[in-house]
């Protein structure tokens, strides 16, 4: 796993989320502040394939944490990114914070 | 005293009822033509249906016997001496009389054509008429009648049921031109031919064929239409050669001249009915002959001078089993006069009103195919009534909804076509949450617009099979929207985790957290991006634009009332070349400005700002737009500044949050050119003021604004919206716009109008205390956003690069840049 930061824990609105740009991939950064949990899928929403998820809407379903897309309130799972109530599926990425730097891992 | 009535057809008769109930003790002697006492012309042609002259008679000799009034049948008056005052008959016999009624009726017109004097060709006005007609049917096989009035149809009808093949023929370009237009009088054609009788209209007869017997009718084009049988319904002449020859005074193209008490030129000399030419008119219907009877008895009985009101009698007919209805005047027009027209050809009904609009009356009205409404009608325009502020109701049957809204085969999702049938099936069938409808139906899962109505197609659903129907916002919040209202408010809460902590559990979603940020800036009205509330906000409050399909943001600088001037339009342009963005006017009378990378949008709203621009919130659920039509300042027909008042309601209720968004507008005068009924909240300039209409929706279910309040001040205005929105914001639920809001409301309008002009809870002056303060607290949200750093650093693309997204796609079409088609 190689481990790139990103950006500052201060960057990323807490209950919120921001867009990270890893090479040439558009990553959804999420900071589950209440839980101090952290997320990344994605940025382009699975459905029409638009970059928006980072503007997402935080919250839960039934206990699974989720993000909700702005353009047609279609919710993927934060754990495995599975459309909540669908079908779709959206990547996962795993992430890590030391300290005041955020990181995202890629495999290899 | 002695009166002598002269005739003795229907009105004569009416007028002998009306005169004895005057006067039981009058002496009344009555000299008829015909061998037959009065009988029922107006339906003639039954007597081919099976009625006899007996079932057609209105009383008979009997009648008049047991009555105390002489009848003479079949001795017709050939003098008047109105010196002498006496009349003298055809056998000799004369009789003096203190008052004389001439009621002797019409004769058929029979136009002077070449062959009018053969045989078979009859009129249509008699029994001996009816007796000749019935006579030579039996050696006929096809007849024409020449003439569409009521007459002639009548007496197409008796010749169809004789067996004939009929037609008739109009010269006029329609059926009953003095009743119907002619969209009315081809329903009526279309019935009729429906039944096997041909209409030909605009046609002119040249001449009759045949040598002895007829045998057809040659057209002024040279068409020759073959017919054993000719009977001519062409219109009728008054009798009025009695009355000339005696002296009385004769219009030169015929009647006996009245007036208002159908007095002749003669003293003691009346004339009624179709001999009588009441202010140059002739009436050919029985009604108003009826009138003409009423008024002269009670003028001869009584001395009562009650006069003769002329004019349009209602008419109601049954034309070969049509209904026919003409009531007031049914052909005014003009600016003032406004025509509204129910009808349908697969039915045959056509039914149209005339209204005066600045009075608001009834003037006019035509019905075929259906008189249901015909006595409701025939009172408006009597009583000179106020109508319904949607007149199409008074031409509709009464059924539980007029919008057709609520059929099982409505559609609710457009997007999937998903009917509310469907919903309703899948509903029985157990989805119980909008979730699991989505799932088993798809409705909702394109644009989402229809998720609200999905919810209330659920709870209708649900509630009617006796489940209790859960209000709940969301899994979060176990109360509705309203209830989550006033819980912030008394607890005075400011803060989304608050919020959750005290009333809700797991972590909210992307239904509470948006309401909550409604409610708290509908309540404390702080900037909606400061820092514990911007991420609960709906992604476009969250960057103050609109977001669009790819990502980007359109931008919607406020243009209040839709008035700009050329400069603030120049920088508008200038601002949209810079940053590439494509422009189009928007439905409330401003400029969209699309495209805008987020990470554009302070730069573009520093300048817009700079110019004088203020945010529209085009993006929030709040007042959109104040509508306007350019109004008294310019339009010749304007009767108030709609401009001016547009900008300053436009200036006093811009930014606040509510359930929903809401929409104005103003007209300057009942052309109503802004539109304002399809507004939550539309005003209507009048001469006197201001008329206000609430609770309009154009969108996915229009509803008509209703009528609040009339003839306001500007002030007025003001007043009473101030405290409908306060009432709203309130007592809405999510996504519910003022339409749904009211049409849900128990006690309706009613109840509306109580709680806001009567102040029925006592509410108001807190609703005006509100809306001052929300007003006095207003600010530019982009302003501020601009002027404080740390919201401003959210407006990046990309929180590890300055740079632009660059993956989005763009592609030019009608010389703008537009997004690329994935």
């Amino acid at each position: 796993m190689n481990w790139t930061q990103v950006c500052k824990v201060s960057d990323v609105p807490a209950e919120g989320g921001i867009a990270v740009l890893l090479g040439e991939e558009q990553v959804a950064l999420f900071r589950f502040a209440s839980r101090g949990e952290w997320y990344a899928l994605d940025n382009f929403c699975p459905h029409k394939k638009s970059p928006v998820l980072g503007r997402g809407l935080l919250g839960d379903a039934g206990g699974v944490l989720k993000v909700t897309c702005p353009l047609h309130k279609r919710a993927f799972c934060l754990h495995d990114g599975h459309e909540v109530g669908g079908d779709l599926e959206a990547r996962t990425w795993p992430v890590k914070t030391e300290g005041e730097d955020v990181f995202l891992g890629t495999e290899g | 005293m002695k009166v002598i009535v002269i005739g003795n057809g229907m009105v004569g008769h009416r007028f002998c009822e009306e005169m004895r109930e005057a006067s039981p003790e009058a002496d009344i002697l009555v000299f008829g033509e015909e061998k037959h006492a009065a009988y029922d012309r107006v339906h003639l042609s039954e007597a081919f249906s099976g009625k006899t002259a007996e079932d057609l008679s209105l009383g008979g000799p009997e009648w008049y016997a047991t009555r105390g009034i002489g009848l003479l049948l079949g001795d017709a008056v050939v003098s008047i001496d109105t010196i002498e005052k006496t009349v003298t008959s055809a056998s000799g016999r004369i009789e003096s009389w203190d008052r004389l009624v001439l009621a002797t009726g019409s004769s058929p017109f029979v136009p002077p054509l070449p062959g009018k004097e053969l045989d078979g060709v009859y009129t249509y006005r008699t029994l001996e008429d009816l007796d000749l007609i019935r006579e030579q049917a039996k050696h006929s096989k096809r007849g024409i009648v020449v003439g569409g009035g009521l007459l002639g149809l009548e007496a197409a009808k008796a010749l169809r049921d004789l067996g004939l093949e009929a037609t008739v023929l109009e010269f006029a370009p329609r059926l009953m031109p003095r009743q119907l237009d002619d969209t009315a009088s081809l329903f009526l054609k279309r019935s009729i031919e429906s039944m096997g009788v041909k209409v030909r209209t605009g046609v002119a007869s040249k001449r009759l064929l045949g040598c002895d017997f007829v045998r057809g009718i040659e057209l002024s084009d040279g068409e020759e239409i073959p017919a054993e049988m000719v009977v001519f319904s062409a219109g009728i002449r008054p009798r009025d050669e009695l009355a000339r020859q005696s002296g009385v005074k004769v219009h030169e193209r015929g009647g006996i001249e009245v007036d208002d008490l159908l007095r002749t030129s003669c003293p003691g000399i009346y004339a009624i009915g179709e001999c009588a030419l009441h202010k140059g008119m002739i009436h050919g219907l029985v009604a108003p002959g009826y009138r003409m009877a009423q008024t002269v008895a009670k003028h001869i009985a009584d001395g009562e001078e009650a006069p003769f009101a002329g004019g349009f009698a209602p008419t109601k007919l049954k034309l070969m089993g049509v209904d026919v209805g003409c009531i007031g005047d049914p052909f005014l027009a003009g600016d003032d006069y406004e025509e509204v027209v129910v009808q349908s050809r697969c039915r045959g009904v056509y039914k149209k009103l005339v209204i005066h609009a600045p009075s608001n009356t009834l003037k006019g009205a035509i019905l075929v195919g259906d008189n249901e409404p015909f006595n409701a009608l025939a009172a408006l325009v009597q009583s000179k009534a106020f109508l319904p502020e949607i007149p199409e109701t008074l031409l509709v049957p009464k059924t539980e909804s007029v919008n057709g809204g609520d059929g099982d085969s409505t559609s609710i999702c457009n997007c999937e076509n998903i009917t509310r049938g469907v919903l309703h099936a899948a509903i029985d069938s157990g989805c119980d949450t909008i979730g699991a409808l989505k799932k088993a139906t798809r409705a909702g899962t394109g644009c989402g617009s229809c998720v609200p109505l999905m919810e209330s197609v659920m709870k209708k659903r649900l509630a009617s099979q006796g489940v209790a129907v859960q209000n709940h916002l969301c899994e979060h919040f176990k109360v509705s929207r309203i209830e989550l209202h006033d819980l912030i408010k008394a607890a005075r809460i400011r803060s989304f985790p608050e919020l959750l902590e005290r009333y809700g559990t797991g972590y909210g979603c992307e239904v509470c957290k948006p309401t909550a940020a409604s409610i708290f800036a509908t309540l404390w009205n702080d900037h909606i991006l400061s820092a514990d509330r911007h991420s609960i906000q709906d992604s476009n409050d969250r960057f103050l634009a609109n977001i669009q399909k790819n990502g980007t943001y359109s931008v919607v600088p406020r243009i209040p009332g839709g008035e700009i001037t050329p400069e603030k339009l120049k920088v508008i342009a200038e601002v949209g070349i810079k940053y590439g963005l494509y422009t189009k006017v928007t439905g409330g009378q401003r400029i969209d400005l699309f495209g805008a990378r987020l990470d554009d949008l302070p730069a573009i709203w520093t300048e817009l700002i700079h110019a004088g621009f203020e945010s529209g919130h085009a993006y929030a659920k709040s007042l959109r737009t104040v509508k306007s039509c350019v109004g008294s300042t310019w339009c010749r027909f304007g009767v108030q500044d709609s401009v001016g008042l547009a900008v300053v309601l436009e200036e006093r209720y811009k930014g606040i949050r509510g359930p929903h968004k809401m929409k104005m507008a103003v007209s300057g005068c009942a052309r109503e050119c802004a539109e304002a009924q399809s507004k939550d909240f539309g005003v209507i300039a009048t001469e006197n003021g201001y008329n206000l209409f609430v609770c309009g929706n154009g969108g996915m279910t229009p509803r008509h604004a209703d009528l609040f309040a009339t003839d306001l001040t500007s002030a007025e205005v003001m007043r009473l919206i101030d405290r409908i929105m306060i009432y709203y914001v309130r007592t809405a639920d999510r996504l519910v716009r003022t339409s749904r809001w009211l049409d849900e409301m128990p006690g309706g309008l009613a109840h509306l109008k109580a709680v806001v002009i009567d102040d029925s809870l006592g509410l108001c002056s807190e609703f005006e205390a509100e809306m001052d303060t929300l007003v006095r607290t207003f600010q530019c949200e982009w302003k501020t956003a601009l002027e404080t750093p740390e919201i401003l650093a959210r407006f990046k693309s990309f929180a590890n690069t300055d740079a632009p997204d660059t993956s989005i796609a763009w592609q030019e079409i009608r010389e703008q840049r537009v997004p690329a088609l994935a």
